[in-house]
């Protein structure tokens, strides 16, 4: 197949999709005028498969039928000879709604996970004291009259009384003479709300589906091929094999090429296939993050060391739950703190909603969930009465507990971030400052915050989600020398080049160019969904593993030797592991007369592994901290500069930053907001809010 | 209403409703790949294109406006020397718009080279205009003053 492909424009026809705004209701009628034969009006019925799109076992109709539970649900599609005529013909239809969907938002799915006995710190812990020598005691046995003694008779009476328990005699009277007392340990609760995000690109992009032969051919973006062949298989009960994927360009800002071009696809396939003629339907891309609620507490020693934690982590995943387990994988990962605990206790609970399915949004989770532990942290410094700076290098102790999620990790190096960060910010003085300032108002017409977070960074998909489905790659040596990798997943051009250095190397080759990636359409394997970059992340790992084998069996076997082997790692005891280490600092001003914050100053250090190409790491860096930022309502200083620094570590993963970044913006943000505001504040912000903030503070 | 005006350097007499925005005429009637963006007049600024050498969002220019006009898409400003010593600019400063603004961006900075916008505060308020948070403010600043930079160069040594 050539790369560029050459679509057939001779008698294509051109479709629009009526969706609508209103969810959780059940359709009454679809008004649709007559039209005449050069129009093709299809509804749910009409698809010639199944309406239904499936993913990793979970699956939701392509359009809706009988009820609409999220916005932007395809109803009808209309197929005309040219756009033109298709939105002014889209405008004669009218769907009328009867009433409330029966299905309800409901809780779906609870995950818990923790160790020690988190009832302990609940409860409080109990002092046993006994009565005469309590403080408290004295003053009432002074006024009893009958039981008047010197102190030594009181001892005498008590040894006698304790013996006499001993022999078993009288052990009731000596209870009573001990008094517990419950002391409740020092809490510190903070609640974390990430309101939902909703993403409409402005770009619209093109299904394309045309017949050639026996083949039915599809163009659309996507980030995951074979899982637009699937579904356009099962919607048009066309064979498998004869589906061709292209895959046209695109920019996934938000993942918004991984849902919904499957559903354009797959009706466009079928319009295709009703007209026998080729079909294009141009929409726009569209994406959303759920509601995240966190709830976290902790209880402290009496010296105010950090002893054991409960948190429940909510998220709205949507009308349809798509890979809910692993999202909750993923957001527990982000709960568990850096540092050390005796107790946790953390429940994920995913709640539905009538929105758009939401489980994929640059993160599956754990940027959030790690958002929330980090902006705890800083919170609980500030109880504690240190600076987050400081309460981290306090409270990090030089290794993380092994958890199921993450291997015991070395702490050294986030330290080391952190304290750079620190220094190049000077974080401790603007914080005391900042503080000061705000407790002081002054004429100054703004305040100002800087939050700080640190955290590890993770990529991809769990352990447990790659055992649950078999998503393989194959290294085959030729006989002819050369070493083919035949992979699905779309492999971009820097890590291409990283991995032919790596396997050049460890199969001694004499040329990188004897190493051949195939082209992810052609590929007879399915890699899986090449999203969050963990394949980037771990391939190399796994290429290495590979490449030993094949080295072995090149001295014993005959060529050509192929080796399958899993694209994701499996052999981790744990469910992820560490990419990168990060650390951030952002300073934000806040002007009293816009209250538009404004961010002045970013700092970001980072300790990653190879890295492919540092200028492409360093822009998608920037751009996903300027996405971050606009995306939770701030403005950027017109002199603002971000100061960003990548640090080598002796590690084989491609540095994978996307998700580590994403938690870091959000934390630190928070903080530095809440900083400036003085009041506890939800993500995203707008000026009415704090407006609203500000007043509500000026009169209390 | 029959239009007649040029786009990309080719004379063309399209047949079209007179409101219709350039953007979608781009888009829909002449299949021009660099054009994917139609907001409905929500000012994204991604449908940049340069009419008689000045930058415009063609979603904002009704078919009217553009008879007799000449209109130059990326797609076909991609293939002059004047897109290399942009690309150059890029290249040496290292730093490049995200995929979704690029063509914009890149006509943008042309408009502003051709016009010898080059101040701050003008590189400023001509770049707002793409609602792409792609790019910090001195980046954009950096980008375009090496841009003019190249070109200077390139002159001096023609001349």
């Amino acid at each position: 197949m050539a790369d560029k492909t050459n679509v057939p424009r001779l008698n294509m026809r051109y479709g629009r999709l009526y969706t609508s705004d209103e969810a959780g209701k059940k359709i009454s009628e679809i008004n649709i005028p007559e039209f005449d034969q050069k129009f093709l009006v299809m509804k749910a019925g009409d698809l010639l498969g199944e309406n239904k799109l499936s993913l990793a076992g979970s699956e939701m109709p392509i359009m809706a039928d009988g009820s609409v539970l999220y916005p932007e649900q395809p109803l009808v599609a209309l197929i005309a000879p040219d756009y033109e005529s298709a939105t002014i013909a889209m405008r004669s239809i009218s769907v009328s709604f009867s009433e409330e969907s029966e299905e309800e938002e409901e809780n779906l799915y609870q995950e818990d996970y923790g160790w020690g006995n988190i009832e302990d710190y609940r409860n409080g812990w109990k002092e046993v004291i006994k009565k005469e020598k309590t403080e408290e005691k004295a003053p009432q046995e002074e006024k009893s009259e009958e039981t008047e003694h010197s102190s030594e008779d009181k001892e005498e009476s008590e040894t006698n009384k304790e013996s006499e328990g001993e022999n078993g005699e009288e052990q009731p009277e000596e209870k009573e003479e001990e008094e517990v007392i419950i002391h409740e340990y020092r809490k510190t609760e903070t609640s974390f709300i990430l309101k939902p995000v909703e993403y409409s690109s402005y770009t619209f992009f093109a299904a394309t589906c045309w017949s050639e032969g026996a083949n039915l051919h599809v163009m659309v973006p996507t980030q995951y091929p074979q899982f637009i062949a699937d579904t356009v298989s099962s919607a048009t009960g066309y064979e498998r094999k004869k589906i061709v994927v292209h895959t046209s360009q695109y920019h996934e800002s938000y993942d918004e090429y991984l849902l919904y071009p499957a559903i354009v696809a797959a009706i466009a396939a079928n319009a295709s296939l009703i007209l026998k003629c080729p079909v294009e339907i141009k929409t726009r891309a569209y994406n959303r993050r759920g509601g995240i609620r966190t709830k976290r507490i902790t209880y402290l020693s009496p010296d105010l060391k950090p002893l054991a934690e409960e948190v429940v982590h909510t998220i709205d995943i949507g009308a349809y739950p798509m890979l809910e387990r692993e999202v909750e994988r993923q957001a527990m990962t982000g709960i568990i703190p850096s540092y050390p605990l005796q107790a946790f206790k953390a429940s994920v609970k995913i709640e539905k909603s009538f929105s758009f399915p939401s489980f994929i949004f640059s993160s599956m989770g754990y940027s959030e969930a790690m958002a929330a532990t980090e902006y705890h942290s800083s919170a609980l410094a500030k109880e504690i009465g240190m600076s987050p700076y400081e309460f981290r290098l306090w409270a990090y102790k030089d290794k993380r507990k092994f958890t199921d999620y993450l291997p015991a990790i070395q702490m050294a190096e986030i330290k080391k971030l952190l304290t750079s960060i620190a220094m190049k910010s000077s974080f401790s003085r603007k914080w005391s400052a900042n503080d000061l300032g705000r407790s002081n108002p002054s004429f100054l017409g703004y305040t100002k915050g800087i939050g700080l977070a640190s955290a590890i960074g993770i990529a991809g998909f769990s352990t447990s989600f790659v055992s649950e489905h078999e998503y393989q790659a194959k290294m085959t040596a030729t006989q002819r020398g050369a070493i083919v990798i035949d992979t699905s997943a779309y492999s971009r051009g820097t890590a291409v080049t990283f991995w032919k250095k790596l396997l050049k190397n460890e199969l001694e080759l004499t040329s990188e160019d004897s190493v051949l990636f195939s082209n992810a359409e052609h590929s007879s394997l399915d890699s899986g969904p090449r999203i969050l970059s963990r394949f980037i992340c771990s391939f190399s790992k796994q290429l290495h593993a590979t490449a030993r084998k094949l080295k072995a069996l090149k001295e014993t076997e005959k060529l050509p030797i192929a080796i399958t082997f899993d694209v994701e790692n499996r052999y981790f005891p744990c469910e992820f592991d560490e990419s990168a280490f990060g650390a951030m600092a952002i300073e934000l001003m806040l002007p009293d007369t816009s209250y538009i914050p404004v961010v002045k100053e970013v700092w970001a250090d980072y300790s990653v592994g190879p890295i492919a190409n540092s200028d492409i790491l360093m822009t998608s860096v920037k751009q996903i901290i300027l996405k971050c930022l606009d995306e939770n309502g701030l403005k950027t200083d017109k002199n603002m500069s971000l100061h960003i620094t990548f640090s080598r570590r002796d590690s084989d993963s491609i540095a994978a930053v996307t998700t580590l970044t994403r938690g870091l913006v959000i934390s630190s943000l928070k903080s530095a907001l809440e900083q400036a505001i003085g009041k506890k504040v939800s993500l995203p912000i707008n000026a009415e809010e704090i407006f609203r903030l500000r007043r509500s503070a000026n009169e209390s | 209403m029959k239009v007649d005006c040029i786009i990309d350097g080719k004379s063309l007499l399209l047949n079209l409703n007179s409101n219709k925005p350039l953007s979608l005429i781009l888009s829909e009637d002449i299949q021009n790949p660099a054009i994917s963006s139609h907001c409905n007049g929500e000012l994204c600024g991604l449908c940049v294109v340069l009419m008689d050498g000045k930058a415009v969002l063609s979603c904002l220019v009704p078919a009217f406006e553009i008879r007799g006009k000449s209109i130059i898409t990326f797609d076909g400003y991609a293939k002059t020397k004047n897109a290399k010593d942009i690309e150059k600019a890029y290249e040496l400063m290292h730093i490049r718009p995200c995929p979704t603004c690029y063509n914009a961006r890149t006509l943008l900075i042309e408009s502003l080279l051709s016009n010898n916008m080059t101040s701050r505060e003008e590189i400023i308020r001509e770049m707002e205009c793409v609602k792409c948070h792609c790019l910090e403010y001195n980046d954009m600043v950096r980008i375009v003053q090496a841009a003019n930079e190249i070109r200077r160069k390139r002159h001096a040594r023609r001349s």
